[in-house]
């Protein structure tokens, strides 16, 4: 399900509007969805986005859908905003640990970071050691996305292979876990 | 042309009686919706001086939408005397200062209903621009001014913003003090 917050406006500001939006979207677009459709927001067209308004939308969605991907999110306000959600707010976006995102932006921001490089798979693999310890063991996959396009590295190419990579993070946390289990 | 000190006047506005205050004022916004019409105005009229960036325009309009929308958000039928908020802004060359202000409660008395141990407007500033506020339910309100923090910072801007008798400074850094003075609401300056 594709949501364009340009038909919503393109200045996103207040909580009431937002409220507003979200109950027009709950009553339409998204009725009757299952909790793991893949929700896709698209920002393009929106030229002002506060944090208000996000936190009645964005937050409500993101804690609603299992599956949700965030487009086109160039615009300064957007970007800020949706900084602003993952540091303060209790939703998914503040889940990842600060250490275990420089970890994964560290493996992104590499021009090789898809070719299986053992010296990539050694900065992947650090990550996951990261997240494990800081105990990011349920990191969703669009905060990879948002990773990887803050790290400037991200074009449609790589979408598989991003959730290919993502994959491989669930399966590593699993090993581990019952590595862990087996010391015991 | 800067033609009156905005400053001055947002802060008479919200220490004065109420009777001497210019309700018909073109800085008065009494609802949501007169503070909205005049930031989508006021970003029109920015994105139509060069000196400003399009992307920097949208930013501020952000900022000062949070801003604006906390004094309604957070006073809804609990404004001491006079409903809205004052909103002005002056630009000359590349530089820009826009100024809000409110009579409503105040950082301390908002931030008392979810943290009772706050001792003062010093304290209750730190909280407000500082930590994770949380225990709304069922809203996560009260963040608006981290992301006006973190904005100030990134962009180098200067922002001063007053409640009761503290003043925070923030630009890259962020400063606290006490002031002589007591502003009934909020006062805030943004400069870049």
């Amino acid at each position: 399900m594709l949501i364009e917050l340009k038909k919503f406006g393109e200045v996103l500001i207040s909580r009431p509007a937002g409220r507003e939006a979200y109950l027009a979207m709950r009553a339409h677009t998204l009725r009757g969805l299952e909790k793991d459709e893949l929700i896709e927001i698209d920002f393009s067209g929106v030229k002002v986005l506060a944090p208000s308004w996000a936190d009645e939308v964005i937050t409500k969605i993101t804690e609603k859908f299992k599956n949700v991907k965030l487009l086109n999110t160039e615009n300064s306000s957007v970007s800020a905003t949706l900084e602003t959600l993952r540091k303060y707010f209790e939703s998914k976006y503040g889940n990842i640990n600060k250490e275990t995102e420089e970890k994964l932006k560290y493996f992104f921001a590499q021009d090789t970071w898809h070719t299986e490089h053992p010296s990539d798979l050694e900065r992947f693999y650090q990550f996951v050691a990261e997240a494990y310890r800081n105990d990011d063991t349920n990191i969703a996959s669009d905060e990879f996305f948002r990773v990887i396009k803050e790290a400037g590295k991200y074009n449609d190419n790589f979408e598989d292979t991003v959730r290919e990579y993502h994959l491989r993070y669930e399966n590593a946390i699993e090993a581990i876990k019952v590595f862990d289990r087996g010391k015991l | 042309m800067i033609k009156r000190d905005l400053e001055k006047l947002a802060y008479k506005w919200t220490t004065i009686a109420v009777g001497d205050i210019d309700m018909s004022s073109d800085c008065y916004c009494q609802t949501r919706d007169i503070f909205q019409a005049r930031l989508d105005k006021m970003m029109g009229g920015l994105l139509g001086i060069k000196n400003f960036k399009e992307e920097d325009v949208y930013l501020i309009s952000a900022m000062v939408g949070e801003i604006g929308n906390n004094s309604f958000d957070h006073n809804l039928g609990k404004w001491t005397d006079i409903a809205g908020v004052f909103f002005g802004y002056e630009a000359k060359g590349d530089k820009l200062k826009i100024v809000l202000a409110d009579r409503g409660q105040g950082v301390l008395k908002t931030l008392k209903q979810i943290k009772p141990d706050i001792k003062n407007d010093s304290e209750a500033l730190k909280i407000a621009f500082t930590e994770k506020i949380s225990g709304r339910a069922p809203e996560n309100r009260g963040n608006g001014l981290k992301f006006v923090k973190e904005n100030v910072k990134n962009k180098k801007m200067h922002l001063i913003f007053i409640s009761g008798n503290a003043q925070a400074e923030l630009n890259e850094k962020m400063k606290i003090k006490e002031m002589k003075g007591n502003i009934k609401g909020c006062l805030a300056v943004l400069s870049l």
